[in-house]
């Protein structure tokens, strides 16, 4: 993928000096020098203060937007954001509003809000197959696939069910039996929803979690919580802050 | 942070503090949002926490809505569970919206003060520990016990407290149940109107 060309109107900030991944930075040293980069399709992302000398970014952007409608602008604005800048900001089209100073990492944050990467719709087809083997010739979910894909033994599966190994192999269709394997079921379509690929599900499970103060997620399974996993993998990929 | 008798005494020696009409931030998944009869996008959506339990809500606790002081700290705590692998929060930061809401809230519990702290009993190393681990292990869950001790008082209709993510921003946990008049909480997405109370 080429870098995205950014172009900065901002007196104050040396933030064209940057050395941003996949953005190239330039300065411009003037309005009009803006403008006319804008006008001639050399930029695909703007930058600008919101205030700037005798006059407004919002005001600016205004004037551009009549050049090129959608292009995508990042508002730099030192001050504490008023409500009235985050009103403008919310009903804005490609539009994102950023307090400085700010780091490389919140910078890329609000570029990719501007530039979204499309949905793989592919990846939908390759859970369903991965999560469908973890089911027997009756539809059944196995302990023994589930057991396989997590890399867990059958005990820990079985002390999720709250039974012994014995009895798991004894009642494997029992209706408690196939409630958690369901939790199992559940995390592997998450994390194949997040991480796209059977070997980044392991690696997920299998990786210190700060969230799990540095244990693996499974070793939140093997103390018979997979159901708590379940529902937490399911938080956390829809969203919302701790 | 004391134990339960402990904190529902110290929060009777706690005044809530205004929180002054200023704009919020969710990061989510739209779908999640999705429920009710006519299937239609819910901002305020506010039963996921005492589902499977939050930061300052028990499983089984009270409707509690989760959001930041800013959208990029809103982003890193959404993402936060799959940030221990690289480029896993990236991946899921291209299925998330930013949701803003405006708020004015009358009586909230402020964590980030060093003497409200102080009269819990609590620090802030307490506060931002894993309550994750905590709950897997059943052990005793500090910052949930708070909370639900902050909603029975009734006289809190939020808290704000220090971001895991980042020690210079807050986040509130705001009891939707407890917002009345002239509290509110207000989607400002016009294509997804939602407003408390």
């Amino acid at each position: 993928m080429n870098p995205l060309r950014a172009i900065i109107f901002d007196p104050d900030t040396c933030l064209a000096q940057r050395q941003i991944p996949n953005i190239t930075l330039f300065p411009a040293a003037t309005a009009e020098e803006l403008k006319d980069s804008v006008r001639a399709g050399a930029v695909d992302l703007v930058m600008v203060d919101m205030h700037l000398p005798g006059t407004n970014g919002l005001d600016l952007v205004s004037e551009l937007r009549l050049a090129r409608p959608n292009i995508p602008v990042i508002i730099l604005t030192a001050k504490e954001p008023t409500d009235l800048d985050w009103r403008n900001a919310a009903t804005a089209r490609f539009l994102q509003l950023v307090q400085t100073p700010v780091t490389d990492s919140e910078l890329l944050y609000h570029v990719t809000r501007l530039f979204p990467k499309p949905v793989e719709y592919g990846r939908t087809e390759l859970h369903a197959s991965t999560v469908d083997q973890l089911r027997n010739d009756q539809g059944r979910l196995d302990a023994k696939l589930v057991a396989d894909l997590f890399g867990l033994t059958l005990t820990d599966v079985a002390a999720n069910v709250g039974i012994s190994r014995q009895a798991l192999s004894k009642t494997p269709d029992s209706l408690s039996v196939q409630g958690a394997l369901n939790q199992f079921e559940r995390i592997a379509r998450s994390l194949l929803t997040v991480t796209g690929t059977e070997k980044g599900l392991k690696t997920w499970l299998n990786a210190p979690n700060k969230r799990f103060d540095q244990h693996t997620p499974l070793e939140v399974i093997k103390l018979g919580k997979a159901a708590l996993l379940a529902d937490w993998v399911d938080d956390a990929r829809l969203g919302s802050p701790q | 942070m004391h134990d339960a008798l402990g904190i529902a005494r110290a929060l009777k020696r706690i005044a809530p503090v205004k929180y002054p009409e200023r704009n919020l931030f969710r990061c989510v998944e739209m779908s999640a949002l999705v429920g009710g009869a006519n299937r239609r996008i819910q901002p305020l959506f506010d039963l996921g926490p005492g589902r499977s339990g939050q930061r300052f809500t028990p499983v089984g606790g009270p409707r509690a809505l989760y959001v930041a002081e800013d959208p990029y700290t809103s982003y890193l705590e959404s993402t936060g569970m799959f940030d221990s692998v690289a480029d896993l929060a990236e991946k899921l930061a291209d299925t998330q919206s930013t949701l803003q809401f405006r708020v004015q809230l009358e009586e909230v519990l402020d964590l980030t003060v060093a003497d409200t702290m102080l009269e819990l009993g609590t620090n802030q190393e307490e506060l931002l520990a894993s309550w994750e681990w905590q709950m897997a292990t059943g052990a005793r869950v500090p910052t949930q016990d708070l909370g639900a001790a902050a909603f029975a008082s009734k006289r809190f209709q939020a808290i704000r407290f220090t971001s895991a993510k980042r020690a210079d921003h807050a986040n509130l946990v705001i009891f939707t149940d407890r917002v009345v008049a002239p509290a509110f909480v207000e989607c400002t997405d016009s294509n997804f109107p939602d407003r408390l109370p």
